[in-house]
């Protein structure tokens, strides 16, 4: 018990700033949602078709509000990775096999963390949904609970597949690489069915009475929850078995093949210095970010074909053809611009350092050649990324008129728009990674972005209507072609600004290139 | 060292494939879809990569087959030095569509000048062309295809052979007549005018040989097909709309023939043709310092 104790109170400290960060996204969602259930109640009955649709609208709210709200905890927290971590870098794992400490107990500590914070979330869950409930007057619905047990059991089910390979990592890279692998593998496992547990509960269409009515059984509570309370137990043997051996399996203590090493002869144009650098350590960055819209496009014509998967001809063509599923095709464009923008920023990882900083200093190129390419890279990284766009783009039109028969308009307008927005949020976010470094430079300008998002969407929501509908009516034309003559001129001198202020940034950079390395790691 | 010979069977062999590459999707996509259906509108954009990137993979297919590298592929942007010679690619199509439309105003428009600046209001104006001059060098992609072939090899190789003002020529002609698929179906020119279409594809060899000057000046100057592509691609995305603000006095039964775009084109051609004469100036120099 004392062993049990002291290990519990050890991953506390160790893992408390992941659990901080998971509350505060936590907290964030619930204010949030605080915010959109405020919303939607101030819309008048004369705005909805009658008074069943809009509390139909109120409680698809609350019960998306019930998901997320126990998903995000709950899965934070299992797929929290950060102990482990930890105890690999600072070697005391591979130090605590010398140590009187039982892998059983180790296991038990481990899903004792899990369960104590996945739980803790669900209950404050639960409790933000009663709220809700209340705030949007809706009645509380006897499917949350199930949903809460459905959604648990579901995590825990993953966290046996995360944990059977995570825990057999024993280095720093292994754990990254398996990370990754299982992340990926759990995304598309829980992701299709998903869709298709969806639908199949909700019938034809993806209706959220009909989800309530089919989940409103509380008598499935007697078999979730000793299905949670087995999958724990599951959960522990696995850790058990896995942390029983100080190394991992055979592959991971295998030698690396040595890298094949090209002997350029002629060295006519070829890359040399801190061109060739960049290339060579980022040539993983170049293929994703120009192969990225190419699986964006892969995983929208996946949902598609998930959603219609009732066999019906006529569901594919109403697919292509209806505005959700534009819409979709325009969320997917955007989650795909996000992550370019990470791909594109991360061109500056592992060269936070001191000792690579002050060598950088010591070149006749110096900080200067360095930005220089950096930002060469980020710009060229970004335009592969366009041309992606627009080959993808081209690929769904050419698609779409073939299923459908019908042309479709011109998106290059919009993806234009993105280039420069992730041009705009480079120009911003690489000063503040070479002033603080990778990892905090990254949370300032999320923590930037995120408010200044959140000022605009509150700002926007509570303008009077008229002014709501002009500006999507202005966003309309200027995408058709038919602004005004003064917003197309605004348009073009903001990209011209945004152009200038990525020539701007690259001036700031090299000036507080050297005030950011006193704050490098060594 | 290579000789000659070699150099002519690399370029044989990379003409070979940009012409089969281009032309043999061409002809299948007209007769199968019909070029308006595939080429002018939305419907079926991705068949446009197979055609316009003929070149491109011609020159890295020859490369391959000829075991040649890639030294000299001009794929790096070497914008250290050469900026101002990127900005000349950006704005010079745009400049020399000021004095063509000048010409075209006094020539056909009876010098009537009552109409000028009525097309677009200043702001208008303003805005449509910064937009352009922003946005059109970001579809330098879509003309990289030819330009990585044409300027990105043929030149090279063609220059070594007949020297600057044959490769312009020649070359010209070459770009004019892989054109041709195309314009025998209505590109550029429509298909109702005299001489169909003989005379839509001379034309063509004339401005390609006028552009090819252009084009190849950009190219030598920075070591790079970057400025190229970005030049071709404002000529292609509406570069010349600031010529446009200088119309006037065009009445709506104006018709475009080919004998009046030879015209109207003069202040183009002979502007390119300065291009052409630094070109040869710099060879000069060149031989001189050796």
């Amino acid at each position: 018990m004392t062993a049990f104790r002291s290990l519990f109170f050890r991953e506390l400290r160790i893992t408390r700033k992941a659990h901080i960060l998971a509350a505060a996204v936590t907290l964030f969602a619930a204010l949030y949602f605080i915010l959109a259930i405020f919303a939607i109640k101030s819309m008048k009955l004369s705005e909805f078709s009658s008074y069943e649709e809009m509390i139909s609208y109120r409680s698809s709210l609350v019960l998306m509000s019930a998901v997320i709200m126990c998903f995000l905890p709950v899965i934070t927290n299992v797929t929290d990775t950060s102990s482990l971590k930890s105890d690999i870098n600072s070697g005391w794992l591979r130090y605590s096999y010398a140590m009187p400490i039982e892998p059983s107990v180790r296991a038990a500590v481990l899903v004792a963390m899990k369960l104590v914070f996945s739980i803790s979330g669900m209950i404050f869950g639960i409790i933000c949904t009663c709220f809700y409930c209340h705030f949007a007057e809706t009645d509380f619905q006897s499917c949350y609970p199930v949903i809460y047990a459905v959604i648990f059991d579901i995590s825990m089910l993953s966290s046996l597949y995360f944990d059977s390979i995570i825990f057999t990592a024993r280095s720093a890279e292994e754990l990254k690489k398996k990370t990754n692998i299982t992340g990926l593998t759990l995304l598309a496992v829980i992701a299709v069915p998903s869709c298709i547990l969806a639908k199949k509960v909700s019938g034809s269409a993806i209706n959220v009475n009909n989800i309530i009515s089919r989940l409103s059984k509380p008598v499935m509570l007697v078999w979730l929850i000793p299905l949670a309370a087995a999958l724990s137990a599951a959960d522990y043997f696995i850790i058990r078995k896995k942390l029983s051996v100080p190394y991992g399996s055979a592959k991971s203590n295998k030698r690396t093949k040595p890298e094949k090493k090209a002997v350029i002869t002629d060295t006519h144009d070829y890359p040399t210095g801190f061109l060739y650098k960049e290339l060579k350590q980022n040539r993983l960055n170049i293929i994703l970010t120009a192969v990225l819209p190419l699986f964006m496009l892969i995983l929208n014509y996946s949902m598609a074909f998930v959603m219609s998967l009732d066999g019906s001809e006529g569901d594919l063509k109403t697919l292509f053809m209806t505005g959700e599923a534009k819409i979709f095709y325009y969320l997917t464009t955007a989650l795909g611009a996000y992550i370019a923008s990470g791909l594109i920023t991360s061109v500056f990882s592992g060269d936070d350092r001191k000792l690579w900083a002050y060598f950088t200093v010591s070149t006749p190129q110096s900080v200067k050649g360095f930005m220089y390419y950096k930002y060469v890279l980020c710009f060229a990284l970004n335009g592969a990324y366009l041309v992606g766009c627009i080959f993808t783009n081209s690929i769904y039109d050419t698609v779409c008129y073939a299923v459908t028969g019908r042309e479709s308009s011109d998106f290059s307008m919009i993806l234009f728009m993105i280039f420069f927005l992730i041009l705009f949020s480079c120009a911003i976010d690489v000063p503040l990674m070479v002033r603080y470094g990778q990892k905090k430079g990254s949370i300032i300008n999320s923590s930037l972005m995120l408010t200044i998002s959140i000022v605009i969407i509150v700002a926007f929501s509570f303008l009077p209507e008229k002014a709501q509908d002009r500006i999507f009516q202005l966003a309309i034309n200027l995408r058709n072609g038919s602004a005004g003559e003064y917003s197309i001129l605004i348009l073009s001198i903001s990209l011209l600004l945004i152009l200038a202020g990525y020539a701007l940034s690259y001036r700031i950079s090299c000036k507080i290139f050297m005030k950011g390395v006193d704050g490098y790691d060594k | 060292m290579t000789n000659k010979k070699t150099e002519l069977k690399r370029l044989l062999i990379f003409l070979f494939f940009a012409f089969a590459l281009s032309w043999i999707p061409a002809v299948i996509f007209n007769r199968v879809f019909g070029y308006h259906e595939w080429f002018e509108t939305n419907k079926y954009p991705v068949l446009f990569w197979c055609v316009g990137y003929g070149p491109a993979l011609a020159n890295v297919i020859t490369r391959k087959l000829t075991h040649e590298g890639w030294h000299d592929s001009m794929l790096r942007l070497h914008l250290r030095g050469n900026v101002r010679y990127y900005v000349t690619a950006v704005l010079i199509v745009s400049l020399m569509s000021i004095p063509c439309n000048i010409l075209q105003t006094i020539v056909y428009g009876g010098n009537d000048w009552s109409d000028f600046g009525k097309i677009f209001t200043p702001a208008e104006a303003a805005g449509t062309i910064l937009l352009v001059l922003v946005t059109a060098p970001l579809l330098a992609f879509n003309t990289f295809g030819e330009e990585f072939g044409w300027r990105g090899y043929m030149n090279q190789k063609m220059e070594k052979l007949i020297g600057t003002t044959g490769t312009v020529v020649v070359g010209g002609i070459i770009w004019g007549v892989w054109h041709a698929e195309l314009t025998v179906e209505g590109h550029n020119f429509g298909t109702d005018y005299k001489g169909y279409p003989y005379l839509g594809i001379l034309y063509m060899c004339v401005s390609c040989i006028f552009l090819g000057m252009l084009l190849m000046w950009l190219t030598k100057k920075t070591g790079s097909i970057y400025p190229a592509a970005i030049a071709h691609a404002m000529l292609n995305n509406g570069g010349s709309v600031a010529g446009t603000i200088f119309l006037s006095g065009i009445g709506t039964d104006y018709e475009d023939t080919i004998g009046k775009e030879l015209v109207i084109n003069i202040p183009m051609f002979a502007a390119c043709t300065v291009f052409l004469a630094l070109m040869l100036r710099d060879k000069r120099k060149a031989a001189n310092k050796t």
